[in-house]
Formats: C-alpha cells, structure tokens, sequence
C-alpha cells in the first residue's frame, strides 16, 4: 500500500479514494492531498497541495496527467510524483539567486533615474525596457538586461537606432551613463527620423509594415500596383543612398526618365518626400486622399497581402492588368500549367487573370498577356 | 500551404456574405470543422426552362486550391447535356483544363450557372437531352428541361430528398 512507502501520507476517507500527507522530496516535506474520481483509474484525479509544491509544479501540468493516466496504481503514481519533483528540484538548484548588492544597486539606479521612466521589468529582475524622449518628442525604448554578477559587471544595453550599437562603447554600471549618452546618440539622428517621419505621414508606406526607429528604408506606394523603395543615407540624412522601382514596366519607365532626368535637381533646403515627388514629377498617394485598401492589393493567387512576411512583387506587365502576385504563388502555377516555357532562369506563361473576364453571353474573353518571372528556386 | 488554402476560402466566404448574390442563394462550407467542402444553391435562369429552380452543388476544394479547381458537382438532378443526369458530374472546361486562379468558387459556381442557359451539344454527358439539341429539336428539349426542372428543383422538399 502506498501508505508502506510514504508514511507520512494517509487515508482521508473510508472508500479509499483520497489521500493526505506529506511527500518528502530531498528533504523537504511537501503537503499534498489527492482526490480520485473512482477507485478504478487515476485519470482526472485532483491534485491539491502547498504553494511551494505548485510552484515547483507549475508548467509542468502535462507531465503530470500524463503520469496520472499511465499509472496503474497510487503507490506508482506517488513514485513517480517524488521523481519528478527530484528532477525539478536539481534543474532549481542550477539557477543561483544573486546576492543582495545586485538588487539594492537596481532599487538605487532606478531611484535615479526616476520610476516613470521605467515601462517593464521581467519578474526576475533580469530585464528592464526603459521609455526615453529625445528633444523632439519622439518616444525611445532601450532594453536593459542585467549580467548575474551585477553590479560587478556590467549592463548589456539595447537600442533602436539606424546604426546598430548593442553595446555601449565604455561598459557601464549606471544607468544614469546608459540614459546620458542614448540621449546623445539620439540627437544624431534627429534630421534623418524628421524625413522619415514626413514619408510616413504623407505617403502609404507599403513596407516596413511597422517602421521601427532603427528602418532607414522605407517602400511607398505610387499607385496601379506600383511602388518605390529608397533607404536614406546615414551619413547624409537629406539624400538617399539606394532606390528601386516596382511595378509593370509601362508604368514605371516614363519615372526612371524622370529620375536620371533631374535627379541634379535635388534640393537641400526641401525634405527627402517634396525632393522625391519633385523629381518624379508626380505627388505620392497621401493618406488624405485615399485609403489603406487602394494599395494594400492582394496577391490574386493566394488573396492575402503578406505571405510569410512577404509582399506581393511579381506583377503582370500588361497595363490592363498590373496584377500583383507573390513569387512563390506565381512559380507554383506557373509550374501547374503546361504553357509555361523556360527560358535560362526565367519562367514565361500566362498571367491567370488573362482570360478570365467573363460576361453573360462570352465565357471566355482572350488577352494575350505574357509575363515573366525569374525562376524561383525553392530551398 | 492548407493555411494559405484555408485564407482564401475565409476570404472568397467574407466576399460572398458582404454581397450576397441572388443567382447563388446559398455558398458556405458545409461544417465549421472542415472549410474544404461547400454546399452552393443555384437559381435558375428567367426565361429559361430552367427558371423557378433551385439546385444544390456540393463543392471539394483540394489542398491546392487555388492552383488546382475544385471538384464541382450536382446534387439536385438536372437534366443538361454536358451534366451526368445520374452522378450530377459537369463538364466544363474551366473546371478542368482551362482553370485560372483568378476563378473564385462564387464565379465557378455562376459559369455553371451559365452553362444551363449556353449548353455544348457536342461534349455531352447527357446523350438523350445533347441529341435533342443535336437533330433541332428544341422544343422538345426546352420541355424535357422543364418537366425535369419541375420534378426535381422546384419543391424544397424534394430537394432535401434527392440531396
């Protein structure tokens, strides 16, 4: 009997379906009570016991259902219940608690900088994002994570920036220096983040889809399922360094004119957007004038605008046409159908949409439209 | 590649609750559990013999939709040349050779609407009614349609039945 082994465990009721007691695990005696639901089966037996066994217990439920169903008797379960409390037991000793110095040293920097500016802290004390504001205005996290032997050694920083810095160049301790020199850093970037934030407020930005502080890239939409990457140039905030068109080539062509046309033309004292816009002699769809929807077309194969994380940037070169598809949707019915051709890497065949106007009397109107990809190969 | 499946689907069912159709009475999966097979309710065409009609449709979607069609059938008998009056199967070449992606189960479902009142006696699956067509005979034809029509896809109850 399950009492033989565990003695200090008793029966807590005449039909011997529920147990109380104490489990002695490394020397510690965990209280804990069973209840059963019928003497036949452990399933769906009800475990109650001590704050300190349920937290040695917490996420690890699974496991012990598992062991509940598989079980055959009580004195196996309770066994097996002491084995794996053992095993919890020893991966908890691995993970030592820091002394006191490293906590009071954290209430102290905290105290310092001021409570408010703190926005989250993980419940081992491990972590820390702190919220700044730079002279615009502009919101900043930095995260913050703790080495063991704090205040020893020191602080791991994090910050959003263009130019990727994980770590502060002289390793510090307080975050009074962490906070002082962000606030620096971040005066640096104040004329490139005034561009950025004058494309984002005046054009659709079709990619990043959550432009992050750090993204000196941006893809704006212009319309008929065209669109325009640039990144910014670091050094020179009011220049860009890269661009790209997308699009059918009809429509883009009369721009790449107009961009080796004037791009002599590029004025300093206007931002990044007005010097765009004056070059490609057009002005971007605004946010004002039309709708998120206009733009954000789905690819007509899968329907959906992000595909794992990517945008639809095949499109049809007919005019009439300008589908937009994924190129992993397209090289998949491309290769479903037996027109498509090969030619070197680049796959030509139909777009689906070519003959697909129907109306009451015409199933099937004909538009020889040919588009091409590049061979997408998979893996 | 049955997530992106299953975001189409959700997407072509949205398009088709947020403008309903009059010619489809009905176009939705046929349990919450299982979004790959669709149960549609066509409306005959006015002014055809098959006008007053309702007809079920039940509709296999495969895992590789849209690239591949999906298995479109009837369930209510029908008489057409170019559907089985026995195992309701169509013959339509969209839903064979000449299928595109850009077809959504909603516009399938309306070509085959439109295959009733434009029937190809030549490719036909129901011999007795293409050879009608065949030697002229559309009077006859228009009224073997409508007895049918009349039989089969007038009475919901009798439509219940023979689903």
């Amino acid at each position: 009997m399950a009492t033989q082994i565990f003695p200090l465990l008793i029966l807590a009721d005449v039909d011997g379906l529920s147990y109380k007691g104490f489990i002695t695990v490394k020397g510690q005696e965990l209280h804990f009570e069973i209840q059963l639901e019928s003497s036949k089966s452990l399933t769906n037996a009800k475990l109650h016991g001590s704050p300190e066994l349920k937290r040695l217990l917490f996420g690890h439920e699974k496991a012990l259902k598992q062991r509940l169903e598989q079980c055959s008797s009580l004195t196996e379960f309770f066994v097996d219940l002491k084995d794996l409390l053992e095993s919890i037991m020893t991966k908890e000793k691995r993970e030592r608690i820091p002394d006191e110095s490293y906590y009071s040293k954290l209430l102290t920097e905290l105290d310092g900088i001021g409570w408010d500016k703190l926005e989250s802290l993980d419940p081992l004390l491990k972590f820390l994002t702190l919220t700044l504001n730079d002279s615009s205005g502009r919101k900043h996290k930095i995260s913050i994570s703790l080495p063991f032997s704090y205040p020893q050694k020191p602080l791991t920083v994090q910050a959003d920036l263009p130019s990727f810095t994980s770590n502060i160049p002289n390793p510090t301790t307080s975050f009074n220096e962490v906070i002082s020199f962000y606030l620096k850093e971040f005066e640096k970037f104040q004329e490139i983040w005034s561009m950025l934030d004058d494309i984002d407020a005046n054009t659709w930005v079709l990619e990043p889809d959550k432009p992050r502080r750090g993204d000196i890239s941006r893809r704006i939409a212009l319309g008929n399922h065209c669109s325009l990457y640039v990144k910014l140039d670091e050094l020179n905030p009011k220049r860009i360094c890269d661009y790209t068109l997308f699009g059918a080539e009809n429509f883009i062509a009369p721009l790449k004119v107009n961009l080796s046309k004037n791009f002599n033309n590029w004025n300093l004292s206007f931002t990044v957007r007005q010097n765009l816009e004056k070059i490609l002699e057009i002005n971007f769809p605004s946010p004002k004038t039309s709708s998120a929807s206009d733009f954000n077309v789905a690819c007509g194969i899968c329907y959906s605008y992000r595909l794992d994380d990517v945008i639809p940037d095949q499109t049809c070169s007919n005019t009439k046409c300008g589908q937009p598809y994924h190129q992993v949707c397209l090289y998949e019915w491309l290769r479903a159908i037996p027109s498509t051709t090969q030619i070197f890497n680049r796959l030509r065949g139909d777009c689906p949409y070519y003959n697909y106007t129907y109306n009451k009397r015409q199933l099937i109107l004909k538009k020889w439209i040919n588009m091409t990809i590049k061979k997408f190969i998979r893996e | 590649m049955v997530d992106s499946v299953a975001r189409r689907l959700l997407k072509e069912l949205k398009d088709y609750q947020n403008e309903p159709n009059p010619d489809l009475t009905e176009l939705s999966p046929i349990s919450d559990e299982n979004i790959l097979i669709w149960n549609a309710v066509l409306r005959g065409e006015t002014d055809t013999p098959y006008e007053g009609g309702h007809w079920s449709l039940r509709i296999e979607v495969p895992k590789t939709y849209p690239i591949h069609p999906p298995k479109i059938k009837f369930l209510t008998k029908i008489c057409h040349p170019n559907i089985s009056f026995k195992t309701g199967e169509i013959c339509l070449d969209i839903l064979k050779t000449a299928w595109s992606p850009a077809w959504t189960l909603q516009s399938a479902c309306m070509a085959i609407r439109l295959l009733l009142s434009n029937p190809e006696p030549t490719s036909p699956l129901n011999c007795d009614a293409a050879n009608l067509l065949r030697c002229g005979d559309f009077m006859g034809y228009e009224s073997l349609v409508k007895m049918y029509t009349q039989l089969h896809a007038m009475n919901q109850q009798d439509n219940e039945e023979s689903s």
